[in-house]
């Protein structure tokens, strides 16, 4: 036992060696610990150190993540339900109890990221089997924290899709606690797992072992166990569930891109229902998000648009009264297919259509008038509560959400007050609705510097997608089918007597270079 | 207006719908117009004409002793029609076997003049196309070319005439003839653009019309009818340069003008920003426009529009109008001044706001700095936007993600199977599989 504990303790080197290992050796010693460990039965880890002490003890998670891990994962196989007695079946590593829960938790938070990229398929098994567990006894929210740090430490940048998403997703929808999402789903998948790279960039192995490379990183594939396999329909799933804490968090625009996301999926030759469902949404948070509901996102597929339009007619009904309806149109509209909505389970955001159109009435008023009486407000736009006072607070809450840039006065023989909350606002009859004159004035004044700082931001976003956007292009152009089709093309235009012509050189000609990178 | 000086200035059919016209407008004036409209149908050989007029005739003045139908007229009438028309019709066979293309053409001319003289308009149109197949010298394509005009001037059919013209104007002319023409061209088209309602080119094609018109066209318009449209059509169109420059001041309009004088004052008004007198003589002589068979349709149109730039050229100085001194200019009070600023706002046509407490007008600040920062702010979320979904597509279909319908052999129950194992989830909820569509 204390044989193969020395060996075991020996790896990472401690305290760290002042010139870090260089990468081969790095890698035989973490495969020699591999091999050690596959080859140590299950008892003798469970069966802890002479003189008392469970071994989970002994090993620091975030140095010695390893053994750490097979260690955990015996702990695990030895007290986990089995199939056939948990209540749900084909889904195994469920716990009986919380026993094990502060080990597996200590282990999400602090585990070696680097050293967990050899031993991916044990990793994501405590993944799941915290998860698991959670959801068992009823408790999600328990995971969530740990499942979320796992994830990010793993990749910080979450940016590679992986099955643990999904369940990181469940988790948080399952639990009704939203805010923790966002770090995780707030990030943009940019890589997918088992992507066929015809082209991956000569980077040292040194990087990729000790850096992490934004963006893509390249190690997490099925093969290294890192992520179970992704297919159209778990994406698709994930994206909508991550719509939904979006469309809970209330951030309509972020909803929005998801669910068009979603329905702008790539098709073959079917449309999945989590697409069609996402239109009906996506028609929906558009509105409610201040864009144009009636034209799709242009690079829908031409099946999935057929698809839309016959399975939405209704909403798209609904659009239509929303902007040349009247208020009363818009809730008649929505009382007669209350029965869809309710099948779609989109009934709550009908209800935020109706507020959001009766706030859509008041806004529009700014471009007729410049200043109003509240009495005049509701009369032309019926969408104010009867009663002055509320009225009132309605306006008021408006302002403060940064709907409207306005004020309200108080025209009277009394000098104006403005609307602070404090201030009661005394005859109400009289009371005026002012519109800023421009955006500089005003409540929701943006001012010069305000502007400018905005304007850098976006700058700095739009930079850094073109710079996307351009390697896409790269690896577009990389892959062998469109390799085929230019030269094929090219032919067709017989362009065979100038092989030096044109933008890229004819692969024929080329001499063998080993890195392309040089033409661009 | 005066009937008789009025339709003197006209000549063949236009006559007869003018008096007609008239006499179904004007309640002042419809028993003499009716009359006139009964004479100059029996003067022709329009059948239908006649009738019309006398049916309408007996629905205003039944005593009148014009007003019962002359049936023994309209019997021998129709049958001299008859007559002559199978009298044609055989000719025209009798030249096509001969196959002298000259003849032909001429029988199917005559057929065209006798169709158009008695009414059968689509008929006579169709006769003069038909002359397209014979025509051998620019002149005869000229000559038809005129003859549909003229028909589809009448029938209303505005495309036609516009086309035509372009026509005629492709063939190339002597220089004198090129003159002759031009007025009667440029009068037509006018025409057939302002019954389109495209004031805009309207206005150009009348200020372009010759004063040598005379009375040349006047079977259609006389020269009264240029100058009205064409005030009107350029007070709607232009702005106040364009108004001193094209037809204050321009030496061919302003012979026109001479005989209407109350619209040049009228013009002059508007540019000396005198828009209550304007307005005042426009509506002054609105009845008279009102028995216009051409203008009468556009009237309202055409004055609201005048009405509209008067406001909007009105506040183009201030930052701040009173509503109640605008409503004094526009000769109308506050309430309704004001209905009708908020619709101009909506129409988009007036940039500027109303404070209702205050009863003012005021000017939209424009902040073009912010407003270029605000325009750029929105087309660069757009540009992330797009790209961000679009590169979303592309590593989809990069990594194989597409969505792609289950083979067939795999039934559904595996599907669900291997979808609840990755996700722990029943099957169902999420609706995973393919619609196939």
């Amino acid at each position: 036992m204390e044989a193969l504990l020395s060996q075991l303790l020996a790896f990472p080197p401690h305290p760290p060696p002042t010139q870090p290992l260089p990468d081969a050796e790095y890698e035989k010693q973490i495969k020699t610990i591999l091999q050690i460990l596959n080859q140590t039965p299950a008892n003798l880890l469970l069966g802890g150190v002479a003189g008392g002490g469970d071994l989970l003890n002994v090993f620091v998670p975030s140095r010695h993540t390893i053994p750490y891990l097979y260690t955990l994962l015996a702990h695990i196989h030895a007290v986990a339900l089995s199939p056939e007695d948990s209540a749900r079946p084909g889904v195994s590593l469920v716990l009986p109890d919380w026993k094990l829960w502060p080990k597996i938790v200590e282990f999400l938070e602090q585990f070696d990221p680097i050293q967990v990229r050899y031993a991916g398929l044990e990793w994501r098994r405590v993944l799941e089997t915290a998860t698991n567990t959670a959801i068992y006894w009823n408790n999600p929210a328990m995971a969530i924290d740990p499942v979320q740090t796992a994830i990010l430490r793993l990749d910080p940048t979450a940016s590679t899709y992986t099955s643990n998403h999904n369940l990181f997703a469940q988790l948080c929808l399952l639990g009704g606690s939203y805010p923790p999402a966002l770090p995780v789903i707030d990030n943009i998948i940019r890589h997918f797992p088992d992507t066929p790279e015809d082209y991956i960039p000569s980077v040292s192995i040194q990087a990729s072992i000790n850096e992490i490379r934004p963006g893509a990183l390249l190690t997490i594939t099925t093969g290294s166990g890192l992520t179970g396999a992704v297919t159209y329909q778990e994406f698709l799933q994930y994206s909508l569930w991550c719509a939904q804490i979006y469309i809970g968090l209330r951030q309509w625009e972020k909803a929005e891109i998801t669910l068009a996301s979603i329905i702008m999926a790539p098709v073959d030759n079917a449309v999945s229902n989590l697409m069609v469902i996402a239109y009906k949404r996506w028609v929906l948070v558009r509105l409610l998000s201040g864009g144009d509901a009636k034209t799709m996102p242009r690079a829908t597929s031409h099946l999935a648009a057929k698809a839309y339009r016959a399975a939405a007619r209704h909403y798209d009904v609904l659009v239509d009264t929303y902007f040349k309806g009247s208020i009363d149109e818009l809730i008649a509209e929505i009382e007669a297919g209350k029965e869809i909505w309710q099948t779609d389970s989109n009934e709550g955001l009908t209800l935020e259509l109706l507020e959001s159109r009766r706030r859509y009435a008041i806004i529009k008023l700014e471009e007729i008038y410049s200043a109003l009486s509240l009495e005049e407000v509701g009369q032309l736009t019926s969408a104010l509560p009867a009663d002055p006072a509320r009225a009132q607070e309605y306006i008021l809450s408006l302002i403060r959400d940064r709907h409207l840039n306005a004020s309200l006065e108080c025209r009277d023989s009394k000098p104006p007050a403005t609307s602070n909350d404090g201030l009661e606002l005394k005859q109400p009859s009289n009371t005026v609705l002012c519109f800023a004159s421009d955006s500089t004035t005003g409540p929701l004044a943006v001012s010069e510097e305000e502007q400018f700082q905005e304007l850098q931001e976006t700058t700095a976003r739009v930079l850094a997608l073109a710079d996307q956007v351009k390697e896409m292009d790269v690896r577009m152009s990389l892959r062998k089918d469109f390799v085929d089709f230019s030269r094929r093309s090219r032919r067709g235009m017989g362009t065979k007597d100038q092989p030096g012509s044109g933008p890229e050189p004819p692969w024929e000609e080329m001499p063998m270079d080993e890195d392309l990178m040089e033409e661009y | 207006l005066d009937l008789e000086a009025y339709i003197a200035n006209y000549e063949g059919r236009t006559r007869f719908e003018r008096l007609l016209h008239i006499g179904r407008t004007s309640s002042y004036l419809h028993q003499e117009a009716l009359k006139g409209a009964v004479s100059e149908a029996k003067q022709g050989k329009d059948v239908g004409r006649y009738q019309i007029a006398v049916q309408f005739l007996q629905q205003y003045s039944p005593n009148d002793p014009d007003a019962v139908l002359d049936t023994a007229w309209i019997e021998t009438m129709s049958k001299q029609i008859k007559a002559e028309t199978d009298r044609l019709e055989f000719q025209l066979r009798g030249y096509k076997n001969n196959l002298i293309k000259e003849s032909i053409r001429m029988g199917n001319e005559d057929l065209g003049n006798y169709y158009h003289s008695v009414g059968e308009l689509p008929a006579a149109f169709k006769a003069y196309s038909r002359m397209r197949d014979y025509c051998t010298t620019p002149r005869h394509i000229f000559d038809m070319c005129m003859r549909l005009v003229m028909v589809a001037i009448e029938q209303g059919n505005w495309m036609a005439v516009q086309s035509n013209i372009m026509k005629i104007r492709n063939i190339q002319q002597k220089p004198e003839e090129e003159a002759k023409l031009q007025p009667f061209l440029y009068a037509s088209m006018g025409l057939a653009q302002l019954a389109s309602g495209n004031y805009t080119e309207a206005a150009t094609s009348f200020l372009q019309t010759d004063p040598s018109l005379g009375s040349q066209f006047n079977t259609v318009l006389s020269s009264n009818d240029i100058a009205v449209y064409g005030a009107l059509c350029a007070l709607v169109s232009m702005d106040r340069n364009g108004l001193q420059s094209k037809v204050l001041e321009s030496s061919s309009f302003r012979n026109f003008l001479e005989i209407e004088p109350h619209l040049r004052r009228a013009i002059s008004f508007f540019c000396n920003s005198k828009y209550s007198q304007c307005l005042e003589i426009l509506e002054a002589y609105k009845p008279d426009y009102l028995l216009d068979i051409y203008l009468h349709r556009h009237i309202a149109k055409l004055y609201q529009e005048v009405r509209s730039k008067s406001i909007v050229q009105y506040f183009i100085p201030f930052s701040t109008v009173g509503l109640s001194s605008m409503a004094n200019a526009f000769v109308t009070d506050e309430a309704s001044i004001a209905e009708e600023l908020v619709d101009m706002i909506k129409r988009g046509i007036l940039e500027a706001r109303i404070d209702t407490q205050n009863r003012l007008l005021t000017a939209k600040a424009t902040n073009p700095r912010s407003g270029v920062h605000r325009s750029a702010l929105t087309m660069a979320k757009n540009y992330e936007r797009t790209a961000r979904l679009r590169l979303m597509r592309m590593n989809m279909l990069n990594a194989g993600l597409e969505v792609r319908a289950p083979k067939a052999e795999l039934d559904y129950a595996q599907l669900s199977d291997v979808f609840s194992r990755r996700t722990g989830m029943r099957p169902g909820v999420s609706g995973a599989g393919g619609v196939r569509m």
